[in-house]
């Protein structure tokens, strides 16, 4: 496609779906996933397409794509370039050849396994050539060494990569994107948004950018459609939208949104959406109306969106008209420092050695490389870093969680176990357990009298935020926020002196993330106990930490203040993972390549590979952090070495 | 959207119905093994005659006074097929429930323990799997002597150990997850972490395999009294009864088809059950 189409957008919608309505029916219960959505998709257009799990976002882009499963019952249009896809199978199949494509959001599945990359990006293409031409085209170098590989021997950057050459290859006029880049580093994330906005410019496609997030829709998105439970509440131009959001949901969620130097936000809404819900149970009220903090009256009856120019948003209480800005608190975030000064945790020259094999096949991985660190009471520490930069390693070394004889170092915690709250709070709590007991279990391993576990459970309860009706409940029964709060709950029933949370809100909705790190801060300060929290989510560290520690392949290159590292970061590492965030207004300037995985014998600087300011004494560095005023950072150009 | 709900009104009642139709045949398999239980139990007692004495004319073809008819020496044959459900059904069903035990347990331990103690108990587990079941009945038989008691203690030997590997199997997939390390964290003992939050992860697929099981030993236990492994001559076996009858077929059927018929019978609601425990276990997870 030649880049005058692209510059030139066309008045008429490439694709649209009118008041499209689809039902499941799942066993017994009924549930509606889209309640009437009407949307309309430009050339050269990118509508970013926000909303939580069960919103029914993916429902239409399925449904754009013509491909939602049969049981599926489905009322409403739905045209890709002139062709209905709905109804017209014959030329369905040609649309999807010719007019629209998809990106997924794991692209091992998109991919087949058992297939060399050459051979799938071909079935896609017309000629040999245009395989090289597809794959060149999304910045994949070495493509005839790429060409022979399976889809697992690449990263999983290199694989949405291929997934987007394969979808970019015959010029599609509409490209879906299903959370594309959810399951990559948010270095990565940033050189695949890069990619998706080139192609958009170079190919002039309509791009419908499905997310959960509301950072990674803002960076690349020209206008932005909010859904909740199957209908759009908002939608409206992308910085109009950020900067005044009239639905109370949008609001909620522009307000909670996880900035650098930003103060969490107090909670605006009430806990857990559940997802989809039977359709009895809301039909004709306001979807919101559950969580809604405004609700008037006249929320009963579904708002009729209100349209204003490029604006529309469905709530009664807010026209566009006389919509408020919302509060927000735009000051940095100050830090009420607990003042103790009793050791939680040292942890002094660990190093991790993995081995795999035998004999000559014995391969050793060096996972961490020398951590040393010292946490106080009530002080929170973050670790961040892309995967494979060691730091969930390091919580579970802190843990006591990995096998005999991997560690060499020295971890103490003085005053009893640390706890954890793992990454997935829902797989952590036995399956076949109440809550109450496995709330009992913790109360027994930790040898406390069996007249108090009453008042502690009452009181654990009280301080997580559930109510007492979980005690009898088994983890499937809960919501996903209930299940994160009773972790949470058995991990500080006894107050452990050190908390370790490995990815404490990657499994949540965005609404939920703000509810539990308010949580998480509470019980550090009510409890006195010390934190460290391993995140991917530079947004989560600053919400929450004092002190933030950068790692990579396995060494600590920056530690200091979160809003010294944060604020001025020192080393070029942590600069480029700064620039890497999406929807900050700056521009992204991600690191080039990929995180590397961790290996042994690395000589020198292990980031100089990647880093634009390389300089020839960076092979030959002995790594060590250079103190600058209590801010350490590991590199050649800081402070003169 | 008239249409939509026209659809989704005309989809509804039938989808249910189905659903309702297969939970009820589920329970009803169920039902069914549970009043073979209880005929089992209670079988001796409803026998209109003594199994082991003559009751009336040899070769009584069935009729009202005899309902399954009598065999060559005059018995009963309804009083000896209800003793003979007795034997079969409760046998199969202790077999299984001492293999479901014994090899719980050996799996329970070789699972959570890892390392040298599951090697250990592995390896004794496929010596005894690598025993031919039918060749260590003939065996045991042959040591003990012909009577029912040897055919199980046969029998039980070789059935145990795949309810170890299966349970091993489902502790070792449980005990990579991680709900275990979190309980593990919790500083409770081994015997609470493997007894509450290990083993309950094994029971269903144990529980399914088990119930399936039962129809192939009751089909074991016929074949190998079938050929002269089970209880001795007079007692009412249906395997034995089936082989005593089997060489006057031609002239009266009725001996030896109306133990087979109910060995097919049991087998079947065996089986049945088996496979309604599987979708109820199924829906539950």
């Amino acid at each position: 496609m030649s880049h005058a189409l692209a510059t030139a957008a066309d008045a008429d919608p490439v694709a649209w779906v009118r008041d499209l309505r689809v039902h499941f029916t799942n066993g017994r219960r009924h549930v509606a996933a889209l309640r009437g959505v009407s949307l309309e998709l430009r050339r050269g257009e990118v509508v970013g397409l926000v909303g939580e799990s069960g919103s029914g976002k993916s429902v239409l882009g399925l449904s754009l794509l013509g491909l939602l499963p049969e049981s599926a019952a489905v009322a409403g249009d739905v045209v890709v370039d002139g062709v209905d896809m709905r109804r017209d199978t014959t030329h369905r199949r040609e649309a999807r050849r010719k007019s629209i494509a998809a990106v997924f959001q794991d692209p091992m599945t998109s991919l087949d396994a058992t297939m060399r990359i050459g051979r799938q990006v071909r079935a896609a293409v017309d000629t040999d050539d245009a395989v090289s031409q597809a794959l060149q085209a999304v910045a994949i170098h070495d493509v005839e060494h790429r060409a022979l590989a399976f889809p697992h021997q690449l990263s999983g950057g290199l694989r949405q990569r291929v997934v987007i050459a394969m979808a970019a290859s015959r010029s599609p006029k509409v490209l879906v994107a299903d959370e594309p880049t959810t399951a990559l580093d948010v270095t990565v994330q940033a050189q695949i948004l890069l990619l998706l906005d080139s192609l958009r410019r170079d190919h002039g496609c309509g791009l419908l950018l499905i997310t959960h997030d509301l950072g990674v829709a803002a960076e690349i998105a020209d206008r932005l459609v909010v859904m909740y439970r199957g209908t759009i509440v908002e939608q409206g131009p992308t910085a109009d939208v950020l900067a005044r959001p009239a639905h109370p949901y949008t609001q909620h969620l522009v307000a909670n949104r996880l900035l650098i130097g930003r103060a969490l936000a107090p909670q605006v809404t009430s806990d857990d959406p559940s997802p989809g819900t039977a359709v009895d149970e809301i039909d004709g009220s306001c979807v919101f109306i559950g969580r809604c903090a405004h609700r008037v009256d006249a929320c009963a009856v579904a708002p009729a969106p209100t349209i204003d120019g490029q604006r529309l948003v469905a709530c009664h209480r807010h026209p566009i008209g006389h919509r408020q800005p919302p509060v927000v608190d735009e000051g940095s975030p100050v830090r009420v420092r607990s003042g103790s000064s009793r050791v939680a945790a040292t942890l002094d020259d660990i190093r991790v050695t993995f081995a795999s094999g035998r004999g000559r096949r014995r391969r050793t991985i060096d996972a961490i490389r020398g951590v040393s660190l010292e946490l106080r009471r009530g002080e929170c520490l973050a670790l961040v870093g892309e995967s494979g930069s060691g730091k969930t390693t390091a919580l579970r070394a802190v843990a006591g969680l990995l096998p005999a004889g991997v560690m060499a170092g020295r971890i103490t915690v003085p005053e009893g176990r640390p706890q954890v709250v793992f990454q997935d709070a829902g797989s952590s709590l036995t399956p076949w357990m109440t809550v109450g007991q496995l709330l009992h279990d913790r109360l027994v391993g930790a040898g406390v009298h069996r007249d108090r576990h009453d008042a502690l459970i009452a009181a654990a309860l009280k301080e997580t935020g559930l109510p007492d009706n979980v005690l009898s409940a088994r983890p499937r029964e809960l919501s996903g926020g209930q299940r994160q709060r009773a972790a949470l709950a058995r991990a500080v029933i006894v107050p452990p002196p050190l908390l370790l949370c490995d990815e404490p809100t990657s499994a949540l909705d965005a609404s939920l993330v703000t509810n539990v790190l308010a949580l998480l801060d509470r019980i550090r300060c009510d409890l006195d106990i010390a934190t460290m929290i391993v995140t991917h989510d530079l947004g989560v560290a600053s919400a929450l930490a004092d002190e933030v520690a950068v790692m990579y392949l396995g060494r600590i290159v920056e530690r200091g203040r979160t809003e010294d590292v944060l604020g001025a970061p020192q080393h070029p590492y942590t600069q480029s993972l700064l620039a890497s965030l999406p929807g900050t207004g700056l521009p992204l300037r991600p690191p080039s390549g990929e995180p590397p995985s961790a290996v042994s014998d690395i000589v020198g600087c292990a980031y100089r590979n990647r880093c634009p300011h390389a300089i020839a004494a960076c092979a030959s560095r002995v790594a060590h952090l250079v103190d600058l005023d209590g801010h350490l950072a590991d590199c050649e150009l800081v402070g003169a070495g | 959207m008239n249409r939509l709900s026209l659809a989704v009104r005309t989809a509804r009642p039938s989808r249910r119905w189905e659903r309702r139709w297969s939970l009820r045949g589920g329970h009803l398999s169920i039902a069914s093994a549970a009043a073979v239980t209880v005929l089992a139990l209670l079988g001796p007692m409803l026998a209109p005659h003594d199994p082991l004495e003559r009751a009336g004319e040899s070769f009584t073809r069935p009729g009202r006074d005899f309902w399954f008819g009598t065999d060559d020496v005059g018995r009963d044959i309804l009083s000896r097929v209800l003793n003979g459900v007795r034997t079969t059904w409760l046998a199969a069903v202790a077999v299984v429930l001492l293999g479901v035990l014994i090899g719980g347990a050996v799996g329970l331990v070789a699972g959570a323990g890892g390392g040298r103690v599951d090697r250990v108990l592995m390896a004794v587990t496929d010596l005894f799997l690598a025993l031919p079941a039918p060749l260590l009945a003939i065996a045991t038989v042959a040591a003990l002597g012909p009577s029912l008691q040897s055919t199980l203690i046969a029998l039980s030997i070789v059935w145990w150990p795949y309810y170890a590997r299966l349970a091993r199997a489902e502790v070792r997939i449980q005990a990579t997850r991680p709900h275990v390390e979190a309980a593990r964290l919790t500083g409770i003992g081994r015997i609470r972490l493997g007894v509450r939050h290990l083993l309950p992860g094994a029971v269903p697929t144990v529980l399914v395999a088990a119930t399936l099981d039962v129809s192939v030993v009751i089909l074991t236990l016929a074949s190998l009294s079938f050929l002269g492994l089970g209880a001795p001559a007079p007692s009412p076996e249906l395997g034995a009864m089936a082989a005593r009858g089997a060489s006057t077929v031609l002239d009266a059927w009725w001996i030896a088809t109306v133990p087979a018929l109910v060995v097919l019978v049991l087998g079947l609601v065996a089986a049945l059950a088996g496979d309604a425990t599987r979708d109820l276990v199924g829906a539950r997870r």
